[in-house]
């Protein structure tokens, strides 16, 4: 055998660490091995071209690259040795700078460390054999999981391209949380409408299956063939025949007390309800645990009455819908932190106590007080807004929840407008950093007043005479050093509004175990890099706006598109290539009990008869690669084509 | 003087969480006896290393409040404390301090009465000694409890408690020190190793395995300095109510609230225990201060103030006091001899009807009927 052995020094990354002239010698040392090089940078083309020119006059068949994780370059060196001709797979990668020269304190041991990652990469890769990928067609269909701001673009834009969309909404419209906003920063653009037209446009593609009230309950096949389950939920009014004329809302008997969702609580509708005026589908839903006729059985049914479309249906079901695509958008958005977890700032104990959505709700024309700000019945005279709520708290959250600190402005901008109160924003370090975020808060530091400090108590127990009858007029005291002057004030306010964390949707966990894709340490999907693919979660399944982490509109929208065109990509070439490092079985060996069967996380196995013996088959196209089957076999018979026993022992025995 | 540390010295004295603090103020705004100018600014000229004499450090009482308000883990009363050791190690401690700390050195305790007495409460009580008996437990008395009148009742009480429950236990007598754990909150390490050292020596002479104590300063010491087995005397009795041995026949019948201590709340998680032990007591109706369990404020007997008394413009003990006032309380409960001690003399000093009684002498009353 033939081994090219070359050596990255990655800048100062790994040649600023280890001792490269060492590894070099050490290297020409190692047997087999006829050619030993180093360079810079060995991804660039350059070092490429390196390769590429000992491949063909020195004639190598295998080669190993000492560098970095094979996460990032591996995919470059294995074109390398296919455009020279070489199976990609005679490749191996020595990991010495993630493992090695990034990690490690002493000079000299981590030299020796890196030797035994080149000699055992030596070893291993004179074991690999030429491997074939595979292709697969794609399925020219999406699913995209989520309905607001960030599934509503994705839809669009995959379903513009004339490729169809599965959206699936577990709410009973789309809109998501952009939808209970008043205004949106920095522009202060209606929110309504700027979103309702792309609602209104999902509802009218024709590219576009929408499935509101649903979700995705499985999900089973792999990149290009995905084959997925949906739940529909039944809303009890038909909607295509439904003409969202509200009669029936109108007519139903119960009185609205039961606390809207979409209002954040803090407005009351009817079991039989549109969650917002502009909502789509533009049909209403019956709650069937609320419903008179499904609780008593005792109801005059006035809604089905006055239903001209005869759209009511108490007889809907449950279905269950199964669809094939090629390509998964996850697009689940955020819920908030809830801050009643932060006693002290009494949350639900005080009337006094908003969250940052229930505000946007009574700024909103359409939300429960049509447009007007009232505490306890008035109009507030001074407000405070505090930032961090949640967030950036060892407690609580670690992370930033990024917008906050913008919309809380934003706000107190739309606070003072309407009420002309006076306003306090409290915040620990202002983050305003996209474009023309400076200048608006800039523009709103004249119109508020901005306290550099972390509240620490909203309390209704007075200190002194003074704060006893600010108490006795329904005003809370906000404590908090202002950290610029150096000074404890006990400040009095109508009204407190807290800006939460933001934190994944309910039923984000659900859904990893669903997709198999893994979450992040604070429960977001995890992009498989965060710089240069922070759209893509696993082959085939991408990821936008806050599902991935916090962000605001205009970058959960660019990122919505960026996954939208990852899709795109996908179904335009119209396969996929399979990576074929996959487990396959000896049919000699394996006796057929199955026991790989149920440790299959892809369920790409399972058991057949092949001329009349049973035999576990894994089906190549679904499976992964994760080799949990091979460990498991107990007669052996499941073999992993990268990993098999040989060259595992020829790497191990070489780094001892 | 502005002195910037050197780098060891900052090692020295730094700790881990102080990078962490984003200067938010919460534990200067939480702080019930702050004047504003402490924890959040001395913790940014920690960080920096710019250390000048900052009198104000002596106000805080490490009573742990502003670490459970912190969202950074930067643990603020352990600023307070660094600032503390190199204040000592500077030789700039005020004078009320330097008392405390001659007082221990001279007398190993904070009054500075004479070692000789330690042992004089016991003098008409049949109380086992280690010279005299084995002993499974060794009842650690502590100072307070072994010098000071507004406590001795409650001493006396445990005595007979553990006398009747047959307890294998001994006092040191004489031969106890003080446990250091006021002096190693105040920064002053080197005293602190003395007297570890010292009482190891004394347990050691004696065959010392396991400690029951009431003090919760020392249960805290013994429990995380020392790593010593402890147990709180509450502990003990708690296990006897439970299992029957101690029968509380007689009716209490007032409205009590219980204050927590630093030491057994904040700094060992201890907050239903005396809770249970209260509400099993007959007619006893157990109400809540607006600050409780981890947002109780301290009795301002801590860090070295129990000596001379808190010398800061707020005295936390009223506040505390007005607390128990506002919920109509009529007996403030404590199970700590330092917060006993402080307590009492802020409810005469606002002159009011409220009393402070240990959970032991609230115990005791409804065991024997007497006592109050």
């Amino acid at each position: 055998m033939r081994v090219g052995v070359y050596i990255c020094h990655c800048g100062f990354n790994i040649a600023g660490f280890l001792d490269i002239d060492e590894l070099v010698r050490y290297a020409e040392s190692l047997n087999d091995v006829v050619i030993v090089r180093d360079y810079r940078f060995m991804c660039s083309n350059p070092g490429q071209e390196l390769i590429r020119d000992d491949i063909e006059k020195l004639n190598l068949d295998r080669v190993v690259v000492a560098a970095c994780s094979p996460n990032l370059h591996e995919a470059t060196f294995r074109r390398v040795l296919s455009e020279s001709g070489l199976n990609p797979f005679f490749l191996q990668i020595a990991n010495i700078r993630e493992q090695c020269s990034w990690v490690h304190s002493d000079k000299v041991k981590a030299t020796e460390k890196a030797k035994r990652i080149i000699r055992s990469a030596v070893e291993r890769v004179k074991h690999h054999t030429a491997l074939e990928s595979k292709r697969v067609n794609v399925i020219p269909r999406v699913l995209v999981i989520g309905g607001g701001i960030a599934g509503i673009s994705a839809s669009l834009l995959i379903a513009e391209a004339g490729v169809e969309v599965y959206l699936v909404e577990r709410e009973p419209t789309i809109g998501g949380n952009m939808a209970k906003f008043d205004k949106v920063f920095p522009t202060l653009d209606c929110a309504a409408c700027i979103l309702t037209p792309k609602m209104t446009a999902v509802k009218e593609n024709p590219n576009i299956k929408l499935y509101t009230n649903s979700e995705v309950v499985e999900v089973r096949g792999s990149v290009g063939n995905f084959k997925v389950k949906i739940r529909v939920k039944p809303r009890f009014i038909d909607e295509d025949a439904c003409t969202g004329c509200m009669e029936c809302v109108d007519s139903c008997l119960y009185y609205p007390t039961i606390p809207s969702k979409f209002d954040e609580k803090i407005g009351f509708r009817k079991p039989i309800y549109m969650p917002f005026p502009q909502a789509i589908p533009n049909t209403p839903i019956i709650n069937p645990d609320e419903c008179l006729y499904f609780i008593t059985n005792k109801c005059p049914m006035y809604c089905e009455d006055v239903c001209e479309a005869d759209a009511i249906n108490f007889e809907q079901e449950e279905r269950i819908e199964e669809v094939e695509v090629g390509a998964i958008v996850i697009a689940t958005g955020y819920k908030l932190f809830d801050p009643s977890e932060i006693s002290e700032y009494g949350y639900g104990r005080y009337k006094n106590v908003f969250t940052a959505l229930q505000v946007e709700r009574m700024l909103n024309s359409t939300g429960p007080t049509g447009g007007r700000i009232v505490v306890n019945g008035r109009e507030p005279e001074r407000v405070a807004i505090v930032h961090c709520v949640g967030s950036r708290d060892e407690r609580y959250r670690r992370y930033c929840s990024r917008v906050c600190c913008m919309y809380s402005l934003k706000l107190a901008h739309l606070i003072k407008e309407r009420t002309n109160a006076e306003v306090y924003n409290f915040y620990i370090d202002m983050r305003a950093f996209g474009k023309g975020y400076e200048e608006f808060y800039r523009s709103v530091l004249e119109e508020v007043k901005v306290v550099r400090g972390k509240v620490a108590e909203i309390t209704d127990i007075p200190m002194n005479d003074d704060e006893r009858r600010e108490v006795e007029r329904g005003r809370v005291i906000v404590v908090f050093e202002d950290t610029l002057l150096g000074r404890v004030e006990r400040i009095p306010f109508d009204m407190v509004i807290l800006s939460p964390a933001i934190e994944p949707s309910d039923g984000t966990k659900e859904l990893a175990r669903i997709l198999k894709v893994s979450l992040d340490e604070n429960g977001f999907f995890r992009e498989i890099h965060p710089k240069l693919a922070p759209t893509v979660v696993a082959p085939g399944i991408f990821v936008c706006g806050c599902a991935q982490g916090p962000k605001d509109i205009q970058d959960s929208v660019a990122q919505a598109e960026s996954a939208a065109g990852q899709a795109l990509s996908m179904i335009n070439r119209g396969f996929v290539e399979l990576e074929p490092t996959t487990a396959y079985v000896d049919e000699e060996k394996c006796s057929g009990c199955g026991m790989c069967v149920p440790v299959c996380p892809f369920q790409a196995i399972e058991v057949v008869s092949v001329n009349g013996h049973v035999r576990a088959r894994i089906d190549e196209s679904l499976c992964m690669g994760c080799g949990v089957c091979a460990a498991s076999c107990p007669s052996r018979a499941i073999r992993h084509r990268l990993f098999e026993s040989e060259t595992i022992r020829a790497e191990i025995l070489s780094l001892l | 003087m502005v002195e910037v540390l050197s780098e060891s010295y900052q090692n020295k004295f730094g700790y881990e969480g102080l990078t962490r603090c984003y200067q938010c103020g919460n534990c200067t705004a939480i702080c019930p006896v702050s004047d504003g100018r402490f924890p959040r600014r001395l913790i940014a000229h920690l960080r920096w290393g710019r250390i000048e004499r900052f009198d104000e450090v002596w106000l805080c009482l490490q009573c742990k409040l502003c670490d459970e308000f912190c969202p950074r883990d930067t643990n603020p009363s352990l600023a307070m404390q660094t600032l503390k050791r190199i204040s000592v190690e500077n030789g700039s401690v005020p004078p009320h301090i330097g008392e405390f700390l001659m007082n221990v050195y001279r007398r190993r305790n904070p009054w500075g009465h004479s070692r000789m007495k330690r042992g004089e409460w016991m003098k008409d009580l049949n109380v086992p000694t280690v010279k005299d008996c084995e002993f499974d437990w060794l009842w650690f008395v502590g100072c307070a409890n072994s010098f000071d009148s507004r406590v001795l009742g409650v001493t006396e009480k445990i005595a007979r408690i553990l006398n009747e429950l047959e307890i294998s236990y001994a006092v040191l007598g004489r031969d106890e020190g003080c446990c250091g754990n006021d002096v190693k909150r105040i920064g002053e390490d080197g005293l602190f190793e003395l007297l570890m050292e010292e009482n190891f020596k004394v347990f050691k002479r004696y065959g010392v395995e396991r400690i029951i104590t009431h003090s919760p300063h020392c249960y805290n010491t013994f429990k995380n300095d020392y790593n010593i087995e402890v147990k709180l005397f509450l502990e003990l009795l708690h296990d006897f109510i439970n299992d029957g041995s101690v029968e509380l026949k007689h009716e209490f019948k007032k409205v009590v609230t219980y204050h927590d201590s630093c030491f057994l709340g904040r700094y060992n998680n201890i907050y239903e225990l005396p809770r249970e032990i209260l509400r099993s007591v007959p007619g006893l109706k157990l109400v809540e201060m607006r600050s409780n369990r981890r947002t109780s404020i301290c009795c301002g007997g801590g860090a070295g103030n129990i000596a001379v008394g808190y010398q800061g413009k707020v005295q936390p003990s009223i506040l505390r006091v007005k607390e128990a006032l506002d919920v109509n309380a009529d007996v403030l409960a404590v199970a700590c001899p330092f917060c006993k001690i402080m307590l009492e003399e802020a409810s005469k000093s606002v002159n009011c009807n409220l009393k402070v009684l240990d959970v032991v002498d609230i115990v005791y009353h409804s065991m024997y009927g007497e006592g109050l």
